[in-house]
C-alpha cells in the first residue's frame, strides 16, 4: 500500500492530485530525465538543497517514452511561491532551452503520460478466484483500445491459454 | 541423475534468489545522514506557500513555525507537523534539540530533511516581539 499525502487545497488543483498518483504508479518528474539538459536549463543557483533534490537526474532503474514532454503532468511549472524550494520566488526554477520561456505544468495526463501508464498497467476486474479477467476497455501503449479479439488473446496469455473466466467469480462492485 | 539435476536446479535457484535480493537491497537503498541541531522557535505563526507541484498561485496561507537554527543564517519555516514528537503552541518561544535526518534521494515532492524532537530545552511565554 502506498500513502499519498495531499494538502486540502489541492481539491482545486486536479493536476497536483494526478501528479502525485502518477508518482505512486512509478513516474518521475519530466525534468529528472537523464537527457533533460538537452531540453531545459536548470536555474541551480536559485534552488535550495530541497529544490535541487527534486531536479536530480534519474540515471538507473527508469523507463521513459519519447522526447521531453512539456505537456506532461509530471513537469513542474517554472515558478513556485515556496521558499523551501527557491531562494527568490520571482526567478524560475528552470526554463525551456530552445526559447528560454517558462514552463507550465500539464493540466492532466498528456498522450505520453497515458502511454507510460498503459505500458505498465492493465485494468482487471476484481474476482474472488485467481483468474486474471481483463476489463472491457484495455488500452494499448499507443493509446488505442484493444479489440475484443486482442483482449481475449491477452487474457488467454495471462491465464495459461484459457480465455474464458470461470463463471461466478466476479466480486460485486458496490460503489 | 535426476537427484543431481534437482540439486543443481536448487543451487541455481538459491544463487539467483540471493543475487536478486542483493540487487534489490542496493538498488532501492536510500542513503541517510543525521545531525543534531538547536532550533529557536518563534512565538508567532508564519504563513508560507506550498511546494511544487502546487501551482505558484496556490494559497500562501499554510501555517508554519519560524525557526532560527543555531549557527545558520537563513530562517527556516516548517509546517506545524514537521518536527516529529513536538507540538507547537503559538505565543511561546521554544528552544529545541532536534535530530535532522537527510535522506537522498529525496522523497518525490518531499523534503530531503526530516526532523525529530530530542529534547524540549525550554519553553517560555513570549511577552514581546520575536
Amino acid at each position: 500500500m502506498q500513502k499519498i499525502n495531499l494538502a486540502d487545497f489541492v481539491q482545486y488543483q486536479p493536476n497536483t492530485i494526478i501528479h502525485e498518483i502518477c508518482h505512486a504508479l512509478g513516474m518521475f518528474h519530466e525534468a529528472e530525465r537523464p537527457d533533460r539538459d538537452n531540453y531545459v536549463i536548470i536555474n541551480s543557483s536559485n534552488l535550495t538543497s530541497s529544490g535541487q533534490a527534486q531536479f536530480s537526474k534519474i540515471t538507473q532503474n527508469y523507463y521513459m517514452l519519447g522526447a521531453y514532454d512539456f505537456t506532461s503532468v509530471m513537469g513542474y511549472s517554472s515558478y513556485t511561491s515556496s521558499t523551501s524550494i527557491v531562494y527568490n520566488t520571482s526567478l524560475p526554477m528552470y526554463t525551456r532551452k530552445d526559447n528560454g520561456q517558462s514552463i507550465s505544468q500539464g493540466y492532466d495526463l498528456s498522450t505520453l503520460d497515458k502511454s507510460w501508464i498503459n505500458t505498465f498497467y492493465i485494468p482487471y476486474i476484481a474476482r474472488s478466484d485467481t483468474y486474471a479477467e481483463l476489463d472491457n476497455t484495455v488500452y494499448k501503449p499507443d493509446g488505442t483500445i484493444m479489440t475484443s479479439q486482442e483482449r481475449l488473446q491477452l487474457q488467454a496469455q495471462l491465464n495459461n491459454g484459457n480465455p474464458n473466466p470461470p463463471a461466478g467469480g466476479r466480486i460485486q462492485n458496490n460503489f | 541423475m535426476m537427484q543431481a539435476n534437482f540439486i543443481y536446479g536448487k543451487t541455481v535457484f538459491m544463487w539467483t534468489f540471493i543475487a536478486i535480493s542483493v540487487f534489490l537491497a542496493f538498488s532501492c537503498k536510500k542513503n541517510t545522514d543525521e545531525k543534531t541541531a538547536i532550533f529557536n522557535v518563534g512565538p508567532q505563526l508564519a504563513y508560507i506557500a506550498p511546494r511544487p507541484p502546487a501551482s505558484p498561485s496556490s494559497p500562501t496561507n499554510i501555517p508554519a513555525m519560524k525557526i532560527v537554527e543555531n549557527g545558520v543564517k537563513d530562517t527556516l519555516y516548517l509546517t506545524l507537523d514537521r518536527i516529529s514528537g513536538f507540538t507547537y503552541t503559538e505565543g511561546y518561544t521554544y528552544v529545541l534539540k532536534v535530530k535532522i535526518t537527510i535522506t537522498t534521494p529525496a522523497p518525490v515532492d518531499g523534503d530531503i530533511y526530516s526532523y525529530a524532537l530530542i529534547q524540549e530545552v525550554s519553553k517560555s511565554l513570549n511577552k514581546g516581539n520575536y
